[in-house]
């Protein structure tokens, strides 16, 4: 039988290796430690927690299923948010092909779906939700990122919500780090923008 | 020199970000002077802090038992081995350093034997061969006996030697194919319980 581990102390890279070699408990401490952050980064891209929940999940199962794959000279935490924000990005690709609007996804059958799902990128309208969401900040803020455009939306969440450098979310998402450093300036003058008002 | 117009967005931006670079210092050496251009980078910062400070979300409650259940997690051959090994090692710090030493002196035994065996080779392949010689002699004996036990009188008309060894090959196979069937069920059966 192999030694209980304490996990919760352990840098990613050796946890990684931990999983490498089967060990059970280093897999859920990298869940533990992740869940949140790759819930919330997704939950804010696609704004329906179902999906969300789905996607984060699978985020977890390709990582997981390939951990054998990992190459420790990238960090593990970026490995696992460049497949969340490619999952994500996917995701509501494939629904603005559902025709995404304000009536909630093609697919919602019940009001509690249509709730769930209604949702639609570059929506201005005022409605009801809007209006009490404004009343909390934090509540407007969530709005208003939800209304960026998806690579927007990635850059700024991996920047001020994540906390990762230009560079990381650069390498992250494939792009240059001029377009990374570019996209930020203008989601971030895009949101003060729309925040204006309630601030 | 100093900037006389007030910072544009991107200026602002460069300072929000810490930016080191060629002619961030006249951005500084202005912020200095212009109250405005402070102002509105205090706001930018606070701005910045309200995202940096959105709560972190949770997910349903099971999402890790949900994720391992479609996780296989594999522990790769070596790793195997040395968990086994682990596994036969006494806890005890005393029983490990009396197996450690028991250990030791079993391969030295061994070793020695084989060196002796390898510096007289040719007494070594003459015991050898008497040892495979009896052996098969003595295997031979006790197959014959299991044969004749087990089929009787048609052994003893059979007689000794081929078809008595056929007779009792042929039971041994069907012997453990009926073992691997069985072993088999229960194993599938074992599976059909875990699901």
């Amino acid at each position: 039988m192999p030694r209980l581990l304490d996990a919760t102390n352990l840098p990613d890279a050796d946890l990684v290796a931990l999983a490498q070699e089967g060990r059970d408990e280093a897999y859920r401490e990298l869940i533990r430690r992740y869940e949140r952050p790759v819930f919330s980064l997704v939950y804010r891209m696609v704004r329906d927690r179902e999906a969300a929940e789905d996607l984060a999940q699978e985020t977890f199962i390709k990582v997981l299923n390939n951990i054998e794959k990992y190459s420790p000279e990238f960090k593990f935490s970026s490995w696992l948010f460049k497949i969340a924000n490619n999952l994500a990005i996917d995701s509501l690709r494939r629904r603005r092909l559902n025709t995404v609007s304000i009536d909630g996804a093609a697919g919602a059958a019940t009001q509690a779906e249509i709730e769930a799902t209604s949702f639609e990128i570059g929506d201005r309208s005022e409605n009801a939700l809007d209006e009490l969401a404004n009343k909390e900040l934090g509540a407007a803020i969530e709005v208003a990122i939800a209304r960026l455009r998806p690579l927007y939306r990635s850059c700024i969440l991996l920047r001020h919500v994540d906390g990762r450098s230009y560079e990381e979310i650069a390498q992250l998402l494939d792009l240059p780090l001029g377009t990374v450093k570019t996209y930020i300036h203008r989601a971030r003058h895009e949101l003060r923008e729309a925040l204006e008002d309630t601030r | 020199m100093t900037l006389t117009r007030h910072l544009l967005p991107d200026e602002l931006d460069l300072l929000l970000d810490g930016e080191t670079g060629f002619g961030v210092q006249q951005l500084t050496a202005h912020l200095r002077d212009c109250a405005d251009c402070r102002d509105e980078l205090a706001a930018l910062r606070a701005f910045v802090w309200d995202i940096e400070t959105l709560p972190e979300l949770t997910p349903n409650l099971g999402f890790a038992d949900r994720v391992m259940h479609e996780v296989h997690v594999f522990e790769p051959w070596h790793v195997a081995i040395r968990t086994s090994v682990a596994g036969w090692m006494p806890a005890s710090p005393a029983l490990r350093i009396a197996a450690g030493t028991a250990m030791t002196s079993a391969a030295t035994l061994v070793t020695g034997a084989a060196v002796w065996g390898w510096a007289h080779r040719d007494a070594t392949v003459f015991v050898g061969g008497l040892v495979t010689e009896r052996a098969r002699e003595g295997l031979f004996a006790s197959l014959t006996a299991t044969a004749q036990t087990l089929v009787g009188p048609l052994g003893s008309t059979l007689g000794s030697g081929l078809p008595l060894l056929a007779v009792a090959g042929a039971t041994l196979l069907t012997g453990a194919g009926l073992g691997f069937l069985g072993l088999r069920a229960v194993a599938a059966r074992a599976r059909r319980n875990e699901a």
